[in-house]
């Protein structure tokens, strides 16, 4: 299926918006959506997701002959691929440009950052080294693909633990991961890559949406595109590591800058979490609790409009105010037609079944929004 | 419903947002998630006048694609080719898209219902739904019903069976390894017994979710 284009409408209207101050899903320039990171069964395969947009990592390793230029270190081999089931538009075993594009923004921050000891990889100078092969697969692409991937690698490189080694004169023992404790992989600095949408030049928005990097990337009504997609590589020591930028060229150097700090900030948040979710993960394993994606199966969500799904939420709208207008509105009715019985087309405000209130029950940011406004 | 025991498991529908159903299945530690697209549009060449044509993608977790995912595919695709009411959407292509996320035997299985759940989540026209089941010979000759991973890479001779709801007639049927006719007899009606706790899992979870629609 061809991708389907954005009309003019909607381009204007969500510039407009963003000029105002507002976004689709009711954040903040700066707010990014929820993150979680979900581990599989085996080392170094996770799932991660930012939103709605979910990435699967799973790194493996084989033992190949090293490169002549470099013979005593290890490969590392990262390899995206966007499948039918990320959306519509994407066709079965075909690069895409964004599939290129996302791999070498991955290769550039992970590999030429050298943030991975590649020479611990070695087992025999010149003639046996590991080769890590990280293999992404985009399960959902709502929007912010690079960060969300260059977190699923990071993720699962340092997840990732491979068999240990043994050598005796010539012989070469890999043992398996019953035989012998496996090896985890040595990380000097932990980079992520952070993903920003400039909208007319100046404004600044983190973890676009699916719709605001569409928007951002596409000309104006005037035939000018005064937008684009900046990506900042950065470790948690605030130290950069990838700059890049899709779209219109920049002419205020102030807008890289404040990129750069608010990347720094979430990097930081990132890697904490990555790291502690690994510590967390670690420590169950040695319990020996059986970890498994079967655990990210819920059954509370049910509904397909619950808040979950909702991509479009108003800032300053509450459950409070619903209920409020509703029962006006109830009141207003009964006034009016008193002695008419209500027909069964009429639309009758029975709030314990509407779709809102089902939301309730499970833990939705619809409902942190609102209360955070409670506070207001 | 005799005292069959098989594996546990869990389902949710619509994990995805993109497409237009998707569901993901685990059966004890084998995990898998499918995505369903369509009915769309599609090349004029893999067009048919008859009926809609259905694309099967299978991918492993890890590494290059391989033969055994094209077999892999090729059954789902053949399985849900009858399941589905194809001839309601002619000239129109329908995607379905498998990702292993864990393998502890049974995968095969596992894509295949996880297949049919997502299409029912889908609301493509169907004629049936479809059940997968399993089982095989252990070294003694006995029969085991949805074996193990270690069980089933120990075994003699592996059996998989699909069945549709409305008849439990075969739909596909495979097997690997040698057995006597006997026994294939008699797994055949075990399989076919035991499908009625798969269809009253789907009926579990179509009704969770239809209840609130």
């Amino acid at each position: 299926m061809r991708e389907v284009f954005l009309s003019n409408c909607e381009k204007n209207f969500v510039q407009k918006t963003i000029a105002e101050g507002y976004r689709l899903d009711g954040r903040n320039y700066n707010e990014c959506r929820k993150l979680n990171i979900a581990f599989g069964s085996e080392y170094g395969s996770c799932i991660v997701s930012i939103g709605e947009t979910k990435v699967l990592s799973q790194v493996s390793c084989e033992v190949v002959q090293p490169k002549q230029i470099r013979p005593n270190e290890g490969l590392l081999n990262i390899n995206v691929e966007i499948s039918p089931m990320a959306a519509p538009q994407f066709e079965a075993n075909r690069q895409t440009d964004l599939t290129v594009y996302l791999n070498r923004l991955l290769e550039k921050c992970y590999k030429d950052s050298k943030c991975i000891d590649l020479e611990s990889l070695c087992i025999v100078v010149e003639e046996k080294v590991w080769s890590l092969r990280v293999d992404l697969k985009i399960l959902n692409h709502d929007g912010n693909l690079i960060e969300c991937s260059s977190i699923a690698t990071l993720a699962s490189i340092a997840h990732f633990k491979r068999p240990d080694v043994t050598r005796s004169g010539e012989s070469i023992v890999i043992h398996t991961l019953a035989d012998m404790d496996p090896i985890p992989t040595v990380l000097y600095h932990y980079p992520v890559c952070v993903n920003f949408a400039i909208f007319k030049n100046n404004i600044l928005i983190s973890d676009p949406s699916y719709i605001e990097e569409t928007v951002c990337t596409s000309t104006s009504e005037d035939g000018t595109n005064t937008g684009g997609l900046l990506v900042v590589g950065m470790n948690q020591y605030k130290e950069m590591c990838l700059l890049d930028l899709t779209g219109a060229a920049i002419y205020n150097s102030n807008i890289v800058h404040r990129a750069i700090q608010s990347a720094a900030e979430r990097c930081k948040m990132v890697v904490d979490l990555v790291k502690k979710d690994i510590m967390t993960d670690d420590n169950l394993r040695q319990k020996r609790t059986k970890i498994n994606f079967a655990d990210i199966i819920t059954t509370d969500h049910a509904q397909s409009l619950c808040a979950k799904d909702l991509c479009i939420r108003l800032k300053n709208f509450t459950i409070n105010d619903i209920e409020m207008e509703e029962e006006t509105d109830v009141s207003k009715s009964i006034d009016t037609d008193d002695n008419t019985a209500l027909s069964k087309y009429d639309v009758v405000p029975s709030l314990p079944q509407t779709v809102e209130l089902k939301a309730k029950k499970g833990a939705s940011t619809w409902i942190d929004i609102s209360s955070e406004s409670d506070e207001d | 419903m005799q005292d069959f025991k098989l594996k546990p498991m869990k389902c949710e529908l619509n994990y995805l947002s993109k497409s237009d159903g998707s569901a993901i299945l685990s059966q004890g530690d084998t995990v898998v998630l499918a995505s369903v697209n369509g009915p769309m549009d599609i090349k004029t060449v893999n067009q048919s006048i008859e009926k809609a044509t259905l694309e099967v993608l299978f991918c492993s977790k890890e590494g290059k694609p391989s033969v055994a995912d094209r077999y892999k595919e090729n059954i789902i695709r053949h399985t849900c080719e009858t399941a589905i009411l194809g001839c309601l959407y002619p000239r129109t292509g329908i995607t379905l898209t498998i990702q292993e996320l864990e393998n502890y035997g049974g995968l095969l299985t596992c894509a295949v219902n996880c297949a049919c759940l997502a299409l029912i989540n889908s609301g493509v026209g169907m004629r049936h739904a479809v059940a997968a089941l399993s089982c095989c010979v252990d070294g003694a000759g006995e029969l085991v019903l949805e074996p193990t991973h270690a069980q089933a890479t120990a075994a003699r001779a592996r059996l998989h069976f699909v069945f549709d709801s409305r008849e439990k007639s075969l739909v596909t049927g495979f097997t690997e390894g040698t057995f006597s006719e006997g026994t294939y007899e008699e797994a055949l009606a075990r399989c076919r017994a035991a499908s009625d706790l798969v269809f009253a899992f789907y009926r579990d979870i179509v009704s969770n979710y239809c209840h609130v629609i």
